[in-house]
């Protein structure tokens, strides 16, 4: 029984292997393959330390007394949640398949492993930092996924200013003509988040209320310029690679870049909606959120119609599922995010659970399936190992399933929530009838939690060493 | 060899960034330095004392902010907590120290009730204190964490100190429990929040936001219209439009326009580029 199913395992890495040169080859010297480990390795623990904090605060809203250690309060462990999850695991995976992305789609050699390891390190030691200092209640003031203080931030921010120094120069040295439209994204994203995060945390405007006009613009702009963009230039990559097929249209994704510029800087005020922020913030944030479903439309309709016709590989190749789930969500997250910003929705779901659904929803569902999606295709490329398909599954119905539980049940309880709140109930009645959504959306979270432990053994199943007759380049 | 027309690595990557450096200034920095310049407090508006401001840190390192909202907004749904916020409301909220910048209090989640003026909601001290020790002694149900580190157990009280009425089974047999320093400055703090009323604002006719700073941005931002628009909006939805406001959106609705046309241009593209794609395929084949 065993056996037949390694055969049959092995079967479809082979078709896999002989139809789609992506995986002749793995392209990268023996060096570049050991620093894209780091990056994956150091990725999967933040993800594992990471979503651990966020079960601990899943599990405080069934029984707030537990673990009720100064240094364990909510306040505290939720934004070590948040903040490795982004610094850490997304971050470090995206830089990772970053590092092969940027030279590959150029053609050209990395300018320097060395400069790759500083970043590598940077991030680690400012996440590590991070999460001490918020251990202690050392946050630099509670405005969300800027809970680092300056200097620990500052040590992340010169990790992003390596790797940008870095990507530039191997792309100045290409040798293919034509830019592919990835590494516009992922150029783009760089030089926007050094931009958006020195604005951030320089001090000279942020008394009183300018504090909330940076908050929201910083908030959305971590989220569409850092994550979003960045990830979008690699699934431009990726993607086709996967289908061994060309990218659908490079117009639309051209499209996409200058309006995912145009949109997602301007939008930030709609997490501040009926504050007492100036009313025309408010008013063209809601506009732009609207106008945000533009760059959305552009990638997802290229994305689908590069995905038309590949359902054998869309099942058969280890990651394409979740590649799938994420372009879907990508596009049915973003709508939700647009929905939230109309003011008659936004007085429903403003401040209540509805919002940590869409962020997972976001978050997760869309960046994080999406690296783990590209991670699944890139890994047997490099180390000549395809993680196993079964393991693979396991994995996406956990994460997808668990995913599903969370979000449906936060939504439900958000809305029926708002609603409490607009018909004038006392407001411990809308706690009280949060607590069965509390703890489906703490069963979903657990379901997702245990997926990354599979993930984990994935991962090392895929990397752990190249196999034997596979060929490096030589530096 | 084709020449195509994105080869410039420098002109795409330095002109998006200029745009963005332009887009952030214009939508983040400029509104933040008149928000930051222009919020003074009000005649009746009491100010932060050393106390309430130690408190304030704590309630800053307990990340308070992740539950509480401050910020009550102009509907009818919020007016349970309080008038409507404005910004001199904010006028304290400085940076905390060299290490910590200006904290976020107007928060985007209400897993707890809005404290924009709980000093007045909540002015029962003894109250506050047992709550803040444990909740569930209060409020049975609540989901609030317990913050008893910032309580001792003591069997030697002195006059000076408070002693929280806590039940037997929540505290150690025969013990005493009361605030430290920092349980005190926070109740301090809670205290602070606390609405100067809206009469006497209606009076002074602004909402504490008053820049003088430069012409320049007075102009852009047309400062003088955010105190007065906003003073009139008690709900956003029948706002007091200026003209400024309709600029405004009728330039946010013309951009989107012009994007959706790209974007519709670049589908009927679509077949165009495929034919180019088999093209391009043939010839290399060749
Ligand atoms: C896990 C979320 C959570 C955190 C963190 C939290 N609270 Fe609460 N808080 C609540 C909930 C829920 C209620 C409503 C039930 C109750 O009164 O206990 C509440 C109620 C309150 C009230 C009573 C408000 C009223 O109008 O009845 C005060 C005061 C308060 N919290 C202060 C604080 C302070 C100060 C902190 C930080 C030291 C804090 N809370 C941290 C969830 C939280």
């Amino acid at each position: 029984m065993q056996q037949e199913e390694n055969i049959e395992a092995r079967d479809v890495e082979q078709k896999v292997r002989k139809g789609n040169p992506f995986y002749n080859s793995p392209n990268i010297s023996r060096a570049e393959f050991n620093l894209i480990k780091a990056f994956f390795y150091a990725a999967a623990l933040w993800l594992l330390i990471g979503s651990l904090a966020g079960e601990l605060n899943a599990l405080k809203f069934i029984w707030p007394g537990l673990m009720d250690a100064s240094w364990l309060t909510f306040g505290r462990i939720r934004p070590i949640h948040t903040n490795t999850l982004f610094w850490g695991w997304s971050s470090l995976a995206m830089l990772g398949l970053a590092y092969y992305v940027v030279p590959s789609s150029a053609k050209a050699k990395l300018y320097s492993v060395k400069l790759g390891w500083i970043t590598f390190w940077l991030i680690n030691i400012s996440v590590i930092a991070g999460s001490i200092t918020m251990f202690f209640g050392f946050n630099n003031g509670m405005g969300e996924y800027r809970e680092f203080i300056w200097p620990i931030m500052g040590t992340f921010i010169l990790a992003l200013a390596v790797s940008t120094y870095n990507f530039y120069v191997t792309i100045h040295r290409r040798e293919e003509n034509e830019m592919y439209v990835s590494n516009w994204f992922i150029m783009g994203s760089l030089l926007w988040s050094l931009t958006f995060m020195i604005i951030g945390y320089l001090p000279f405007y942020q008394n009183a209320l300018g504090e909330t006009v940076i908050q929201g613009y910083y908030m959305h702009n971590a989220v569409g310029m850092w994550f979003m963009t960045f990830t979008l230039g690699l699934v431009y990559y990726f993607l086709p690679k996967m289908l061994n097929t060309p990218i659908y249209s490079h117009s639309l994704g051209i499209v996409a870049f200058w309006t995912q510029l145009l949109f997602y800087t301007l939008i930030g005020t709609h997490h501040f909606l009926f504050s007492p922020l100036p009313w025309w913030i408010q008013a063209q944030a809601i506009i732009f959120s609207v106008g945000m479903m533009i760059p959305v439309v552009a990638s997802t309709t290229n994305f689908s119609l590069t995905l038309r016709g590949h359902g054998k590989t869309i099942r058969k190749l280890p990651g394409m599922k979740f590649m799938l789930v994420g372009i879907i969500f990508y596009f049915l997250g973003s709508f939700q995010g647009s929905l939230q910003a109309i003011q008659s929705l936004n007085i429903i779901w403003h401040f209540t659970d509805f919002t940590i659904a869409h962020s997972h929803m976001t978050m997760y569902t869309i960046i994080t399936f999406l690296l783990w999606g590209m991670i699944y295709g890139f890994g047997p490329k490099i180390s000549g190992r395809f993680a196993d398909k079964k393991w693979v599954d396991i994995h996406f119905w956990l994460a997808f399933v668990g995913l599903l539980i969370y979000s449906i049940s936060l939504m439900i309880g958000g809305t029926k929530r708002g609603i409490s709140w607009l018909d004038g109930q006392p407001f411990i009645d809308s706690v009280i009838l949060m607590v069965p959504y509390w703890t489906w959306r703490a069963v979903g979270g657990t379901m997702m939690f245990l997926s990354h432990f599979v993930f984990g053994w994935n991962l090392y199943q895929m990397l752990k060493s190249p196999i034997k007759n596979i060929e490096y380049e030589t530096i | 060899m084709r020449q195509s027309k994105n080869t410039n690595h420098h002109l795409i990557i330095i002109s998006s960034t200029i745009i963005y450096v332009f887009l952030s200034l214009l939508i983040a920095v400029g509104p933040a330095y008149v928000m930051d310049r222009g919020t003074k407090h009000l005649a009746n508006e009491q100010k932060m004392t050393t106390e309430q401001r130690r408190g304030f840190e704590i309630y800053v390192r307990e990340n308070c902010a992740v539950c509480h909202s401050q910020q009550v907004r102009p509907l009818s749904m919020d007016s349970v907590f309080g008038r409507p916020s404005q910004p001199s409301d904010y006028a304290d909220i400085r940076p905390i120290s060299t290490w910590i910048m200006t904290p976020n209090v107007l928060g985007t989640a209400r897993l707890g009730p809005d404290l924009a003026n709980v000093g007045k909601l909540r002015n029962n001290e003894m109250w506050n204190y047992i709550h803040l020790y444990e909740p569930r002694i209060v409020v049975k149900k609540s989901i609030m964490p317990s913050y008893k580190w910032l309580f001792k157990s003591t069997n030697e009280v002195e006059e000076a100190h408070t002693i929280v009425t806590i039940p037997e089974s929540y505290k150690p047999a025969g013990e005493y429990i009361i605030p430290t320093r920092e349980g005190d400055d926070l109740i301090a703090y809670l205290q602070y929040l606390n609405q100067a009323s809206f009469d006497n604002i209606e009076e002074s006719g602004k909402l504490g936001v008053n820049f003088t700073g430069s012409k320049l941005l007075s102009a852009i931002y047309n400062t003088d219209n955010i105190t007065k628009s906003s003073q009139d909006s008690i709900s956003l939805v029948d706002h007091d439009y200026s003209i400024f406001d309709y600029i405004v959106v009728a330039i946010s609705i013309l951009v989107v326009a012009v994007a959706f046309f790209f974007l519709v241009r670049a589908f009927f593209g679509l077949r165009e580029e495929q034919k180019d794609h088999i093209k391009s395929k043939v010839m290399k084949h060749e």
